[in-house]
């Protein structure tokens, strides 16, 4: 006791899920969890628990298509919770709750307990969706409209269309370069569209995106990107 | 000017109710009219509406948390309908799912229940120290003190104080 220190009034403690149980190699008991297990009185005034990004219970603490657990404290919260007061409420929060993540979740923190379920809308008010029909999903020529048709500077900058298969993400690149070709005979071999999917090696997606934000070196630039579902994580 | 009521012969009890009653509707009308006049100028007047459609006393919380976030924030931040709707059940011992995209303020939603009762402590489990440290940095914005216990911090000589109760925590490394 005499070793006290600083005095300081807090009232949230941001842990990490590891910090609640024993490690299982070493069987070191984490500081929060010995605080826990040290004073009642602390233990008392824990109120709300909050699992921020709540799904990684699902995709990081539970054995999935034979995979062991990435972080198993995840998935051993259930352990955890009846260790706290009755009152004590447990908040999920996350931006990624599909049915089969909200199930396992629900089955691991909650069993009985009652719980309110806040749905907001994921959108973003700038986002537009909008469908057409095209008569042969081998066409590529509902995407031309990108193509500049008077001045090949005025290419819209910035475009990533996705695609399902990285054959059609290669197929519409080339459609899209093959019409820029076409109508600006003058431009030579340029090329404003590039594909961007696993398939393609690490130092040429990486020159591609590089064109792509205009900060590549030799200034050449890519306009639109053909990607496959890679090229969420640009 | 406080009316005492007990030298006009009311019992003691009942002079109590009256006095609850009479700062219940002092405090309500007062944040009320805080609320709408900070709200309606930024257009919230739907979130008037949503705490108006309110029981009588979840009403009087709504108006509570409403007034403590503006005034941890300088009158900046306004709750949003579901970071009240959150909030409050929270407040009132709800276990809560909330599905909202990044970015979206579900922060604010911690808050409230804190700032509500001064004497709480909230566990926060965040994956990664990275998003620790920003959400620590959040929570301070609304005058929350956080405290992010990871393998890189030294706790052996933390000491843990809250309002009344006082923890001295020693040597626990």
């Amino acid at each position: 006791m005499s070793q006290m220190l600083t005095k300081g009034a807090y009232n949230a403690i941001v842990v990490s899920p590891e910090q609640l149980f024993c490690d299982p190699a070493s069987g070191a008991v984490p500081k929060l969890l010995k605080l826990l297990q040290m004073n009642r009185t602390f233990l008392q005034l824990i109120k709300h628990v909050y699992v921020d990004e709540g799904h990684e219970v699902f995709f990081s603490g539970i054995e999935r298509h034979g995979i062991p657990a990435f972080r198993p404290s995840y998935g051993m919260l259930d352990k955890f919770l009846p260790k706290l007061p009755n009152t004590t409420t447990i908040h999920v929060l996350s931006a990624t709750l599909p049915p089969h993540v909200i199930r396992v979740i629900e089955e691991k923190l909650f069993g009985s307990r009652e719980r309110k379920f806040i749905q907001l809308p994921l959108n973003r008010h700038n986002i537009i969706y909008t469908t057409r029909t095209i008569a042969d999903i081998n066409e590529y020529k509902n995407l031309s409209f990108l193509v500049p048709r008077h001045n090949p500077d005025s290419c819209p900058s910035g475009v990533i269309i996705f695609f399902e298969s990285t054959a059609r993400a290669d197929n519409a690149a080339g459609f899209l370069n093959e019409t820029f070709r076409t109508s600006h005979p003058t431009c030579g071999t340029s090329r404003i569209a590039a594909s961007y999917h696993a398939g393609l090696s690490q130092t040429y997606l990486t020159r591609v995106f590089q064109q792509f934000c205009g900060t590549e070196t030799s200034g050449e630039r890519i306009d639109i990107l053909c990607a496959t579902s890679c090229g969420a994580t640009v | 000017m406080v009316y005492d009521f007990r030298t006009h012969g009311i019992s003691q009890e009942l002079t109590l109710h009256a006095t609850h009653a009479y700062i219940w509707s002092l405090t309500l009308d007062l944040a009320k009219s805080l609320c709408w006049e900070l709200s309606s100028e930024r257009g919230l007047d739907e979130l008037l509406v949503w705490i108006d459609s309110l029981d009588p006393d979840q009403h009087l919380d709504a108006f509570r948390a409403c007034l403590l976030v503006f005034s941890v924030t300088d009158g900046w931040v306004v709750p949003r309908q579901f970071q009240l709707e959150a909030g409050l059940a929270t407040y009132r011992g709800k276990n809560t799912i909330i599905n909202a995209g990044t970015g979206s303020g579900k922060t604010l939603s911690m808050v409230i229940p804190l700032l509500m009762n001064l004497e709480a402590i909230a566990i926060i489990i965040s994956p990664l120290k990275r998003l620790q440290t920003t959400q620590a940095r959040e929570l301070e914005r609304f005058l929350i003190k956080p405290l992010a216990i990871n393998q890189d911090v030294e706790l052996s000589l933390a000491e843990i104080k809250v309002p009344r109760i006082e923890f001295h925590l020693c040597r626990l490394a």
